[in-house]
């Protein structure tokens, strides 16, 4: 609009005009695959009854996998769980995904639910709405979150009452579509959530790419913000949305954040130009983490940090550029690939039901804290 | 070459134009036909004859802000018998908050059922009405300070009086004139022009007829800010090559720039007028005239 | 979905670097997967999958006849050439937005850009008979040139100056995920080549009367001779670089784009603007000749797989 606008356009002229050379690499591969299933005539005569269908199910049992209406057990041996109810004498699944036991109770988590907050998990939201003294926010949930003005981290760190001037300048902590790495802090009686970001290391996420997958991908463990070792930081929220950014430009404005908060207390932080800068290398690799982010999704396979960088060292030994990865031919090969070692090692930890009860007893003390401090 | 071809001349009695012009359009199809018959050009190509201008030659364009009593700013352009009214309401305050940093612009555009000799308005005809109004909005949604009216919106209604070709340009043309009337903060005013690309020639600010006939032959719109020589709006139909695609742009980019000086012109003699009428009371004539010879023969 | 201004200057500065976030360049297309004859009640059909985008283009053909009076007293001849309708429709299955009133305007967008694409009277260039390949001769006018008769698509024609073949294409967008224009007018162009016409012979009755008589073998059929048909070809000004095939996050951080319809013979087929910002005209030039590379690219590979899609058959 301006003129500054004009001189920026000549620039990018020159550089276009030199990668007209580069226009023989434009990826273009069409498939057509023709494929018709036939569909398949149910023969009626091998109608099973319900004893059947049980002992049927133990295949289903044992691979912990339900559909809506198929029956669990018969009533009184279990107890029903969410996911779950009785009709007819019989325990009977009313989603589809996995099939959870604790001693007796049983319940089905579904495979692709909206997100549900637990008190600790770990999420990255975006802000929707700004309301009295709280910012709705969107975390993939079946409603908004509430971050309360009182739950986050004033400039600087200092404790104090949140005064009528705070709740006018709430337009300078976070904006509406400004992304946030909160923690649950409490499930209210009337359903909706709180979440808080009382912490140094919570707070808006800046200058990085977002992407959201399923939730029932995440999972719970004792950290959820890796600074993987191609230099990228990931956060991967519990609620199914990740942030990739890298971490050397990262590291160096949380520096500038902090020091800009020790010089004045109020106004916005503007993040200059040269802090905001990354690198090409630095691009190309977050843009790597992201493909295989998504290819890991494409596949169905759990999202933490060692089956990222999984794919990620694959990718790089199958000497693909990270577009490749949006290939579905390479897609299929790197998922065979992956579940082959995957036969080898199991990828669950022992550990982790430990850090999620770690991590809830830390939580209730933070909670303990900002309660006492509202 | 007066730019108010009309100032001045009270109404005449004169025959009703649709006779005059049924006369003239039994001429050319006739000459449509010899020359249709005598050309042994391949098919597709298309070629037609200016007879009472140049190829790039505008027809005569009037322009008057202020019409309409009741709008913030207001426009009625005529380039000779296409007839255009434009009213812009607001910035005005709108209930609903979803756009909280700019304001809203709505743009409407409706052809009076009289504005075009087809008999009927179909299906066809309300899509064409709402994709004109995006064209429109696009073409000048670039120009305003939209930032600077957070939650309120800006309503622009513009309504085809009568269809002579290029409605399109009159209407974004108008409209420009008439945000610039109601005082709405803009970067530049928009000007357009578009043209219509045959065999062997370009003609500039064809006439409704001139477009039927030449109907399938390429088309181009320009819509732009020439004090920031930014295009706004860009639109081309039909097959060109490479070549002719840039060569009618740029006689477009020509056109526009003409069609702005106009209203440069006719807005500061606007708001001549008004001052004038601010001081004694009474409007003085001539002025619009007299300055708008001047400007043409510069 | 929404972008945060962060995100926004992120993609600007991948897109300044030459990688976007999902790895290509700025001149890289996102992989496609092409399919016809899906849709056993229309006379073609195509679906499109580009990455998470996804269109399906159904064409259906009706006999429809010039009423001459009419015509004649409205005076002007538009409706009579048009022979190709489109109609474009964003099911709300496909994204939040687009329900209700959401899609309305964008319908209407993406219907007219597809017409103004195909509004060249020489678009569809002849029939040829599917079995052999061997072009079909439409019917030639017999009576004395009329007024009406532009030959504009005159291969449509089954009795000259009175009765045509008019081709209804109708879009629906399954799915998406950014570059529309270009994914629609893909498809549409496979679904024209995958169009199958029956042969029509007219018979001329005693008193001006027509009868057809339709040739019902499935096999002895017309088919649509694509060569001059457009594809279009967005280019996306992001920052000070223009990119093509964008998602929609990317769509959501442009500042203007140019859509740009090109044709085998590396002709400019339609332009449209879009999008709120400037262009200046150097960089416009520049679009368009970007553009008419990437589409010739395109329209070859396409050739190319519609060709061997042709041969599985």
């Amino acid at each position: 609009m301006t003129t500054s606008n004009n001189s920026n356009t000549t620039t990018g002229t020159g550089t276009t005009t030199n990668e007209l050379n580069y226009l023989s690499n434009i990826n273009i591969q069409i498939f057509s695959p023709q494929k018709r299933i036939k569909l398949k005539h149910i023969d009626q005569s091998k109608k099973q009854d319900t004893d059947e269908t049980i002992n049927s199910n133990a295949a289903f049992f044992s691979k912990k996998l339900v559909i809506p209406g198929q029956v669990i057990s018969r009533e009184g041996e279990y107890l029903k769980g969410h996911g779950t109810f009785h009709n007819r004498s019989h325990l009977v699944a009313s989603v589809c995904g996995t099939l959870e036991k604790v001693d007796k109770l049983v319940s089905v988590k579904a495979v692709k639910a909206r997100y549900q907050g637990e008190v600790g998990d770990i999420i990255v939201g975006r802000i929707t709405e700004i309301a009295s003294k709280r910012w709705k926010v969107d975390v993939n949930s079946r409603q908004d979150y509430i971050l309360m003005l009182s739950a986050i981290n004033l400039p600087g760190g200092i404790q104090r009452r949140r005064t009528s001037s705070d709740e006018l300048q709430m337009r300078t902590f976070f904006v509406e579509n400004d992304l946030v790495y909160a923690e649950v802090q409490m499930l209210m009686g009337d359903g909706s959530v709180a979440i808080h970001t009382r912490n140094q290391k919570y707070g808006k996420l800046q200058n990085g790419h977002f992407m959201s997958v399923v939730p029932s991908l995440m999972k719970r463990s004792k950290q959820h913000y890796y600074s993987l070792d191609c230099g990228v930081d990931v956060i991967l929220g519990l609620n199914g949305y990740i942030w990739v950014a890298d971490t050397e430009q990262q590291r160096k404005q949380v520096a500038y954040i902090q020091q800009k908060e020790k010089d004045s207390f109020d106004s916005t932080i503007v993040i200059p130009e040269e802090i905001k800068q990354i690198t090409k290398e630095s691009s190309e690799r977050i843009s790597r983490v992201v493909n295989s982010i998504a290819l890991l999704e494409k596949g169905f396979i759990s999202i933490h940090h060692k089956s990222i960088m999984q794919v990620y060292k694959t990718s790089i030994k199958m000497n693909l550029s990270s577009k490749d990865l949006l290939h579905p031919d390479y897609i299929k090969q790197i998922l065979t690939v992956l579940s082959l070692s995957n036969a080898n090692d199991d990828f669950e930890d022992d550990q982790d039901d430990d850090d999620i009860n770690n991590n809830n007893n830390n939580n209730n003390n933070n909670n303990k804290e900002s309660m006492m401090m509202m | 070459m007066k730019i108010d071809y009309r100032s001045g001349n009270s109404i005449k009695t004169q025959i009703p134009l649709d006779y005059k012009e049924y006369l003239k359009r039994k001429e050319d199809k006739q000459q449509q036909q010899q020359q249709q018959q005598q050309s042994t050009q391949p098919t597709g190509a298309i070629t037609y004859k200016r007879k009472d201008r140049l190829d790039e030659q505008f027809r005569q364009i009037f322009m008057k802000t202020g019409i309409v009593t009741q709008a913030s700013g207001s426009c009625y352009l005529e380039i000779e018998k296409t007839k255009v009214l434009c009213s812009v309401y607001g910035p005005r305050a709108t209930p609903k908050t979803e756009l909280f940093e700019t304001a809203k612009l709505n743009c409407e555009l409706k052809y009076a059922t009289f504005s075009s000799n087809k008999e009927k308005f179909d299906y066809l005809e309300n899509t064409k009405e709402k994709d004109q109004s995006l064209i429109i909005y696009q073409s000048i949604i670039g120009s305003l300070r939209l930032d600077k009216y957070p939650k309120t919106v800006v309503d622009v209604y513009i309504l085809v009086l009568n269809d002579d070709g290029d409605v399109l340009v009159s209407a974004i043309t108008a409209a420009s004139m008439a945000l610039a009337d109601a005082g709405v903060e803009m970067y530049d005013m928009v000007a357009s022009c578009s043209a219509v690309c045959i065999k062997d020639a370009t003609l500039i600010n064809p006439t409704a007829q001139e477009e039927t006939l030449t109907e399938g032959a390429g088309k181009i719109l320009v819509s732009k800010m020439p004090s920031h020589n930014n295009i706004t709006q860009l639109i081309q139909t039909g097959e060109l090559n490479y070549n002719n695609v840039l060569e009618s742009v740029n006689l477009c980019i020509d056109g526009s720039d003409k069609i702005y000086s106009i209203m440069k012109q006719n807005l500061i003699d606007s708001l001549l007028r008004q001052q004038k009428k601010d001081g004694d009371g009474n409007e003085i004539n001539g002025i619009t005239t007299n300055a708008a010879d001047d400007q043409m023969e510069e | 979905m929404k972008v945060s201004p962060s995100e926004v200057s992120f993609i600007q500065k991948g897109i300044e670097h030459n990688i976007r976030t999902d790895g290509r360049s700025r001149v890289d297309y996102r992989h496609f997967s092409l399919e016809s004859g899906e849709i056993v009640h229309s006379n073609g059909s195509a679906r499109l999958k580009l990455s998470d985008t996804e269109v399906l283009v159904g064409v259906k053909a009706e006999i429809t006849q010039i009423n001459k009076e009419n015509n004649n007293a409205s005076g002007n001849n538009i409706n009579v050439n048009k022979r190709l309708i489109f109609n474009v429709d964003c099911c709300p299955s496909a994204s939040p937005e687009f329900e209700g009133k959401g899609s309305e305007f964008l319908n209407i967008e993406l219907a007219q850009q597809l017409d103004r694409l195909y509004s060249h009277p020489n678009v569809i260039v002849g029939l040829y008979n599917t079995n052999d390949n061997t072009k079909y001769d439409p019917p030639t006018a017999t009576t004395t040139a009329d007024d009406n008769e532009n030959s504009n698509n005159s291969s449509l024609t089954i009795v000259p100056n009175k009765y045509y073949w008019t081709l209804y294409i109708d879009a629906i967008v399954l799915d998406s995920d950014g570059n529309l224009f270009d994914a629609l007018s893909i498809a549409t162009r496979a679904a024209l080549f995958n169009t199958r016409l029956p042969k029509i012979k007219a018979i001329q009755g005693e008193y001006e009367e027509i009868t057809f008589e339709v040739n019902d073998d499935p096999f002895d059929t017309l088919s649509i001779d694509i060569k001059n048909v457009p594809i279009c070809v967005t280019m996306t000004k992001i920052a000070s670089q223009f990119v093509i095939d964008t998602t929609t996050r990317e769509e959501l951080c442009m500042d203007a784009r140019l859509t740009i319809g090109v044709n085998s013979s590396s002709n400019i087929c339609s332009i449209q603007k879009g999008g709120i910002s400037g262009l200046d005209p150097p960089t416009i030039n520049q679009m368009i000749n970007t553009a008419k590379v990437v589409g010739l690219k395109i329209l070859s590979t396409m050739d190319q797989a519609l060709l061997d899609i042709q041969l599985l058959k």
